[in-house]
This record gives C-alpha cells, structure tokens and sequence, in this order.
C-alpha cells in the first residue's frame, strides 16, 4: 500500500506525500548522523528514556513498594539515614530514607513530560506569532515584536520565581509557562525572519493568485518550512526548561512532590552538603542527571543545525 | 638593456584539498624590468591569482609553493624565513586586491589602514606617516576630507583608489593588481586606469595586471603573458601578441572579443572546458581544445618558440617568424 | 546615530510600559489578592474586610487600579513590604548597589575572559584544540549552577578556609565601623565606573590612531587609576572595609564567571574563524602586519560585534544568573530579596523586586545598545 520511498505515477496522493516525507526523514537524519556530537546526545536521551520508562516496571516487579516508593517509600531495615550505596540501594538513600535511585528514575518522567509540554507549547506559540507576524505586517508585526523584545529582555527564572508566589506552579503549567516565555521571544523572532523570507517565494505568491485563503497558505506553505526551524530551537527551549525547573525545584517555589531539583533541596536544607562530598549520592546523580539531559538536548540540537540551515552543512 | 627587477623561475603551487592535489600553477618562468608593465591574461581558474598570491607568499593555509625561485632584486623571496618576508611585504612588493570593498577593514578609518602599513615598515612618526597618506590620496585623486571616514563611507571607486593608494604606500618596486577595476562601471574603470598607468611610469614600479578582459591590458599594460591552466603559454609585447598570437589559445581569446573598429567577422568561441587540474594532461594542456592540434601535442611537452622579444610554448604555433 | 539612540530609547519606553502592564496583568489574575493576606485573622468581620479592600483601593474598576498603579510607580511608591514593615522602594534602594556591582563585575569578568579566550583559541588551529573547547565549553555552561556554587562555597569555604561562606562582609570587621556598609558599595561602585569608563574612553580614543606600545599605555594607566583609587580610599580609611567587600565577591564573581564564560568563548572562537575568511586579513598579512596585530586589531575588533549582539541576548540569563548566585552565597541584593520574599508570601516585595529587574534589564540592554553602536562604525556614520 505506502509508495515505499520512489513515488510512483500510479501511487495516489497521500501516498506520494508519504513517500516524500519518509525520504526526507531519512536524508535528515543521515545528516544528522554526520555529527558525532548529535549522536552522543540522543544517546543519552535515549539513555533517560529507558531509564524513565524502566522505572513503572521495577517498581511492579523487583522492588518492594514500600521501600522504594520515591517519594513516601521509608527503608527501615537499614540505620543512619542517608546510607551510601550499597547492593540494596545502588545510589544509597537520601535523609528520608528514600532509594536515591527510584528517585532519580521517577523523575527522569516528569522531567521528559515538563520538557515535552514546554517545547510544544514553543513550537506552537513560536510559529504562530512568527508566521502572523510575517504574513500580516502592520501594527499586529509592531505589537508581537514589542512583546518578543519584552520576553526577551525579560529575565525569565525571576518571572518563573513571581509566577510562583503569585499562583500555584506544578510541572504541567510550569512547562506551559516556560513554553509560553520560550516561544514568544527569540524563537518568533527567528521564525518570523524565516517566514518573511518563505513569503516572498514564488509558490506563495502563485498561490494567492490562485485565491488561497490566508489560513491556507499560512498552513499548507509556510508553517511546513518553519517546522524544521522551530524543531531546532525547540531544543534548546527544553535545555532551559529543565534547567529552569530544576533550579526553581531547589529553591522551594514549586509544588511538585519529586524532581531532581528537590532531591538537592532536600540535601542542602537537612544540611547534608556542609560535608562536602562526604555524602556525595545525595548531590552528585542529580545534579548530573541535570547537567547531562540539559546538555543532550543542546547536543542534538546542535546536530540538527545543518539539517536545519543548509549553509551549516559541511563539504 | 634595463635589468629585470623581478626573475621568476619554475614556478610550481599546489592546493592540497580532500580530492587531492590541484596543481594551480605549474612552472612559471617570468621576467620584469623595471618600470615595466605586464598584464597577465587568462579565463578564471587559470592560476593569476594564485600566482600573486605566492609572490607575496600570502597563500591560503593549504596552499604550498612546490618549487622555483623569486628573485626580487636580486633575493629569492622563497628562501627567506617568514619574519623576513613579511618585512619585504608591502615594502618591497604589494598588491591591489580584487574585491576592494572587502579589502578594507570596515571597523577602522580607511586613512588609518594606510598608515598602518606605512609606519609597520618605515620609522616615522604617526603625524608623518598621516601626511604621507594625505599626499597620496592626493595622487590617486581622493579628497582629503575622506581621510577620517570609514570605508562604508566610500563609493566603489573611491575605495578602489583607496586600496591604490594603500598598495602605493611604501613605494614598492613591484606592484600586482589583480582585476581592480572588474566590479566598477566603465568610466569610473577608465578613469582609474589611466590614473594607474601614469602613476606607475612616474615612478617606475612594475606592474603585474591581472585581468581576464584583454581590452584593458591592451590599455594598461606594455606586454602580455597569457596563463591557461596554470601554466604562462604565451608571452611578448601587447599589440604585437593580440595582432599576430603564437600559442592558439591567444588567437582564441583574440577571435572571441568583437572587434569595434576593424573589419566584421564572425565570433568564434572556444568549445570544451580547462583542464582538470587534479589530474594535468601529459604533453600540452591546451591539446583537447586546440583547432591545431597535432598527435605529438597530447604526448610530449610543447617546446619554447621564440623571436623578437616574444615567446610562447607550442608544437604548432599560429604565426611562425 | 544620535537618530538611531533616539529610536532606541522611545523603544525602551514602550517595553518599559509594556512589562509594567504584564506585572499589572499577572498580579490581578492571581486567585486572590493582596488584600487576602491581611484578612487571614478570622477576629475581622465583613464590615472589617470590606473597609481593608476599599483602603487598598480594591473595590475600584479595573482600569481605575491600573491609572493608580502606574501613578504609584511612576512616584516610586511600590507598596509596603509584608516581612520588613517598609516602603519597597526603600528595601530595594538598599539592596539594588550590591547587586549592581556584583552583576558588573561578573559580566565584564566573565567577557574579558571569554573573548580573550576565543582569540586565543581561534587562532591556534587544531583538531584538537577545537574539539577540548567544545566539549568544555558546552560542559561548563549547562552545569548545575546552584551545584557548582556550593561545590565551590564548600571548597574554598569550609575545606580551604580561604575565601568567606557567605554575606557581603565580616560582622566582626565592621562592628564599630564609621560607615555604613551601603556607603561603601556606593563609593565603591563610583570608583568602578569613574574608572572604567575613562579607560573605556582612553582606549576609544587610542583605537584608531596606530600607536606604538598602545596597550601598554593603556596597562599604565589602568595601574595608575588602580593606585591612585588605592591611595584615596587608604586616606578616607575605606580600604580595609572595601578590601572585605571585594574578599566576599571573589567567591560569587568566580562562580557566575565559570559558567558564562564559555558561551562568550565558543561564540568568539567561531566568529573569528569565520572572519579569517575575509579579504581584509588577507590584505593586512600582505602588508607584512604581525600575527598578534592581525589577530586582534583586525580579526578580533570585527569578532566583537556578533559577540556583544549575543551579550545583549543574554543578560537576562545573566541577570537570573545573578538571582542563583546571590542566594547561594546570601549575598543580599535584589536577586535574593526577589527570592526571600516569593518563598515567604511577600507580595508587596516580591512583586517590587521584580519590577525592579526588569528595569534594570532594560537598563542593562540600552547600555549595551549603546556600546554596541560605539562598536561599529556603520552605524555611528550612516
């Protein structure tokens, strides 16, 4: 049934589009697959993934609920509460009592969920503005651009921190805050620029010849050439997200019951970091895990840069 | 008989790319009096400017020179070490680059550059070195008033005389332009020639001009030497050569420009492409384009025709002496 | 240019009245009010409430608050903090110099550094030299940064016993002191900018004309303003107290430099790589002009315009930045203020503090607009 990757003159329509689209996935990706630092960076992604979604698995399996519940879960059977890793706890425990690791793998979830949620609400917002902005002109252009400028010039973890006093912050409207922030700055800038440049091309113009509505032509032509574009910048809006949640996690202002974040939280205020790195589980897989999500995420966006721009691409 | 200021001998450059080694210039023999202006002639990629580039041994980073000797009054540039060099640079030989637009740093005051060179090679103070900018702006015919100005601030012309006056800075005894005036409209190109051409007999720099427009090495230049895949076939005084051309592809290049006042004919334009100049030919490079060619042009090298001043290399030349 | 900054500034305004309406926004959309703190006594009756909502001009129409609102910000009244019993205003006036001086301190830091580093670095080509800066490059700037503070509080604090745990001096130190500490961030924070803005003019001035030994003029003189504000502050009896201020931001400096520095680097490295690209190197190498003069006369005078551009696009990161630090190290500046009062629930303050950073964002960007157009040439003369 699908036209395999050669369209043919027989295939039907959606067929041809099918087959274009899956070519053009896989010259993207062997692209993509040229820069070694891209690679490291799904790796490691995928690294998280599997440890994500391993987490359910043990938990109805290997592990004992009561124990290695990360967040109520209490080992009683050991004493002196943060232990260092041992056969039964391989990251040891935190001041509470709780498996270091079960905590590091049920948060990677929500960080991929908060990470997920905020480079969609990007992508979304991001194009949107960017596209009308271009399309339209006019005063919309000057009030979406004076808005970006804001966003931008804006320091974001401080509104984040405001954002938190003012209202209840969890992971879902944390994400669609940082998306939002994300994707009404220097990502509608950047895609408004590309969609100006996507405007002037002759098939838009023909198009509007032919009568093609606004909504038309804004989706069938120009939002497919800024996806590429706004794909890219979406990961580096999760790096900050992220970063950004982690951060705010460690300082106290979110509601959220288990992140990476409150794993420092929780070893910086029961005083466990004036040791140094005497209890170094407690601080070392989070901050880590952090360090390495954020940076795999840059990474692979960093690869899809020459997908991305063509002059990028080398030889 | 003038003594030749500038002796070039076996001259080689090669390129080292990922698909190898492209041979740009291979065995250029050239000799320059004093005072003596040469253009070189020849369609792009035929190694102009990689030759003046290893004049002055300012090649890209994978550039090498791969043999021969440049005798510029009586030292062989090649040999020098490169602090040495770069003290014979600008003073001894300089260039007028191509795309003077580009030449100039946009974030310095075009004047500035100028007496950069200068007091980088002569001791003189800043004030003197600024007047001595001042007086050649005069003689390339720029305003003072530009002296202050940023090189945005110029119009394409200007910048042109600027880059002049700039490579005239040291008074050097050799001077290459390459292609200065390809980007300017007629009369500004015109204008600026003539100012060239009277400024270097003034002072008696030779001239190496490079160009691919033959009308205008026939205005500029005494001689000629005509490159083609990286190789100088042809030699000899400007009308002479473009009148009665020895090595066929002069007599190309001639039959593919009309002709305003002479007699009409048909143009005849050379078919086929230069040279892959990964992989050179044996024998003559010109072989698989040449209208007279013959079966020992693809399998020896073509041997050295000379007489009246002139030379080319060539098994079946077009005007025999 | 004098049209460009114009343009600049009626911009900055508009922003300015844009971010001012969001603040506006987001405060009326929270569930609640400020009012609800107040009436957290369950002894009020309705009658009570209801006089508490009307004093803080709660019961007026919208547009009403926001008239009022505007007018108050304009007149600098801010509110009243909840914790400190004070006019915000006043809690922030206090605080505000030693952020100040901290944020530029650390950026100029870390920019000097992160250039000359890219430079050097460009010009040393190399596989490997490419790659080890990449890779710490991007490493250092997606690191933890409360873990590399702590780590570096730990290390330095408590291991080494070198540099100070936290604050912004030594209790002991200034308890019989003649000053007040804001007095010194005051004198000190005139000093810096008294002192680099001559250098900063010095060096423009210098800039065009070719002068030999210009960087070591530029070396004396910066050796110079360093001892003659040496010898003032000694006679005024501020440099011990000054020197313990400076003792406690090495710390912070140093950490907020770690991990901005290498973005400014890798950016610098590339853009010069790209440059070297342009005819005008080739010019000035045949000109028979020094390496060192070629790298940074010419290549790196051209590099530094993206890389400001890029500094513009990060000092709201550098300014959250500054938030992280200041809490880490209890530097109390308007970072950790924003911090303290969000966590305990002082709206008043927490709201004011925010503002104030996006003022000073805002103030921050101009500036940089401004330098930048200093910067380049195509703009000052257009």
């Amino acid at each position: 049934m699908t036209a395999g990757i050669e369209p043919r003159a027989t295939d039907r329509y959606y067929e041809i589009r099918a087959g274009l689209f899956l070519r053009q996935m896989r010259e993207s990706w062997k692209l993509f697959a040229e820069s070694r630092i891209g690679l490291i960076g799904i790796g490691v992604i995928v690294f998280f993934g599997l440890m994500a979604v391993a987490h359910p698995i043990l938990m109805a399996t290997v592990w004992e609920y009561r124990v290695y519940h990360p967040v109520i879960g209490f080992d009683g059977e050991m004493v002196g509460h943060p232990t260092p890793p041992s056969a039964r706890h391989l990251l040891g425990t935190d001041p509470l009592g709780r498996d270091i690791l079960s905590m590091l793998m049920h948060s990677t979830q929500s960080e991929f969920l908060l990470g997920i949620v905020a480079a969609i609400v990007t992508v979304v917002v991001g194009t949107a503005v960017g596209a009308a902005s271009a399309y339209f002109g006019g005063w919309l252009d000057s009030v979406l651009m004076r808005i970006s400028d804001l966003v931008i010039m804006m320091p974001s973890l401080s509104l984040y921190i405001v954002l938190g006093t003012l209202f209840d912050l969890n992971f879902t409207t944390l994400a669609i805050a940082i998306g939002l922030v994300s994707g009404l700055g220097a990502t509608a800038v950047i895609i408004k620029s590309q969609a100006m440049t996507v405007k002037v091309k002759p098939y838009v113009e023909a198009a509007r010849g032919a009568g093609g509505s606004h909504f038309h032509i804004i989706t069938t032509h120009m939002i497919p050439n800024l996806v590429p574009l706004a794909f890219l910048y979406m990961m580096f809006t999760v790096t900050g997200a992220i970063f950004s949640e982690a951060v705010l996690s460690f300082f106290g202002i979110l509601n959220v019951r288990m992140s990476w974040g409150i794993m420092i939280n929780t070893a910086q205020s029961s005083g466990y970091l004036g040791f140094g790195l005497e209890y170094w589980w407690l601080l070392v897989p989070a901050g880590l895990s952090i360090t390495l999500l954020c940076a795999s995420f840059y990474l692979v966006g960093r690869g899809l840069d020459p997908v991305v721009n063509p002059r990028l691409r080398r030889g | 008989m003038t003594r030749a200021v500038l002796e070039i001998e076996g001259l080689s450059v090669e390129y080292a790319t990922q698909k190898g080694r492209v041979h740009a210039v291979t065995d250029v023999n050239l000799e320059l009096a004093e005072g003596e202006s040469i253009g070189l002639v020849g369609e792009s990629g035929c190694g102009k400017t990689t030759l003046a580039l290893a004049l002055m041994r300012i090649l890209a980073d994978n550039g090498r020179i791969v043999s021969g000797r440049v005798v510029l009054d009586g030292e062989d540039l090649l040999q020098l070490s490169e602090p040495e060099m770069a003290k014979r640079r600008w003073r001894a030989i300089s260039m007028v680059f191509q795309s003077a637009m580009n030449c100039l740093n946009p974030v310095h005051r075009v004047a500035d550059q100028i007496v950069e060179a200068i007091m980088q090679h002569e001791d003189v103070s800043p004030r003197e070195a600024m007047d001595r900018t001042r007086s050649l702006f005069e003689v390339v015919g720029l305003d003072a008033s530009l002296l202050r100005r940023y090189p945005h601030e110029y119009s394409g012309g200007m910048r042109q005389r600027a880059v002049i006056a700039m490579a005239l800075a040291c008074n050097p005894k050799v001077i290459i332009a390459d292609e200065p005036t390809t980007a300017l409209d007629v009369l500004v190109q015109h204008r600026i020639l003539e100012q060239l051409t009277e400024i270097q007999s003034r002072r008696r720099m030779a001239m190496i001009y490079i160009s691919h427009d033959i009308a205008v090495i026939a205005q500029v230049s005494k001689s000629v030497g005509v490159m083609y895949a990286g190789r100088l076939v042809e030699r000899g005084p400007v009308r002479e050569t473009f009148k009665r051309p020895i090595h066929p592809y002069t007599e190309a290049l001639m039959d593919s420009v009309p002709s305003v006042g002479g007699e009409k004919r048909p143009l005849r334009l050379l078919g086929g492409d230069p040279p892959d100049l990964l992989n050179l030919p044996v024998g003559c490079a010109f072989a698989a384009r040449c209208p007279r060619v013959q079966a020992r042009c693809r399998s020896e090298a073509p041997p050295i025709v000379s007489y009246e001043g002139r030379w080319a290399y060539c098994w079946n030349p077009v005007n025999q002496p | 240019m004098s049209k460009y900054l114009l343009n600049r500034t009626a911009q900055s305004i508009v922003v300015l009245f844009v971010f001012l309406t969001l603040v506006f926004v987001l405060v009326q959309a929270q569930p609640g009010d400020y009012a609800d703190v107040f009436l957290q006594n369950p002894r009020l009756t309705t009658e009570d409430r209801l006089e508490l909502r009307k004093s803080f001009g709660l019961d007026r129409p919208m547009y009403v608050q926001y008239a009022l609102y505007v007018r108050n910000f304009v007149k600098g009244d801010l509110g009243t903090s909840f914790q400190h019993q004070r006019p915000v205003t006043d809690v922030i006036k206090e605080r505000l110099p030693r952020t100040v001086l901290l944020f530029v301190t650390a950026t100029v830091v870390s920019f000097y550094m992160g250039f000359t580093l890219g430079k050097i670095i460009a010009w040393r080509r190399g596989q490997f030299v490419e790659y080890a800066s990449t890779i710490s490059g991007v490493f250092l700037f997606t690191i933890f940064l409360p873990w590399l503070g702590l780590m570096a509080l730990w290390l330095f604090g408590l291991e080494l016993g070198w540099l100070p745990l936290g604050k912004f001096l030594s209790p002991r130190l200034w308890s019989d002191a003649p000053f007040n500490a804001n007095y010194v961030f005051h004198r000190l924070l005139w000093s810096v900018f008294l002192g680099g803005g001559i250098l900063i003019a010095v060096m423009f001035i210098l800039n065009s004309r070719r002068m030999p030994g210009r960087a070591a003029m530029l070396f004396g003189l910066a050796g110079l303003l360093g001892l003659a504000g040496w010898f003032w502050w000694s006679t005024a009896g501020l440099a011990p107290y000054a020197a313990d201020i400076l003792k406690h931001m090495v710390l912070p400096v140093g950490v907020l430099t770690v991990v901005s520095f290498a973005g400014t680097m890798l950016l610098t490295r590339n853009s010069m790589l790209e440059l070297l690209r342009e005819d005008f190197v080739l010019a000035a190498r045949a000109k028979g002009l020094p390496e060192k003069t070629i790298r940074d006369h010419h290549v790196a005078r051209n590099a530094l315009l993206p890389v400001v551009t890029s500094l513009m696009f990060s000092l709201a990161g550098a300014i959250d930045g500054g938030v992280i630090t200041e809490s880490i190290f209890s530097w109390p500046g308007l970072g950790l203020t924003l911090l303290e009062s969000a966590v305990v629930g002082d709206m008043p303050l927490a709201v004011g503090a925010f503002v104030f950073t996006g003022v000073f964002s805002l103030a921050a960007h101009v500036v940089a607009d401004v330098l930048y157009v200093f910067l380049d040439p195509r703009i000052r003369y257009s």
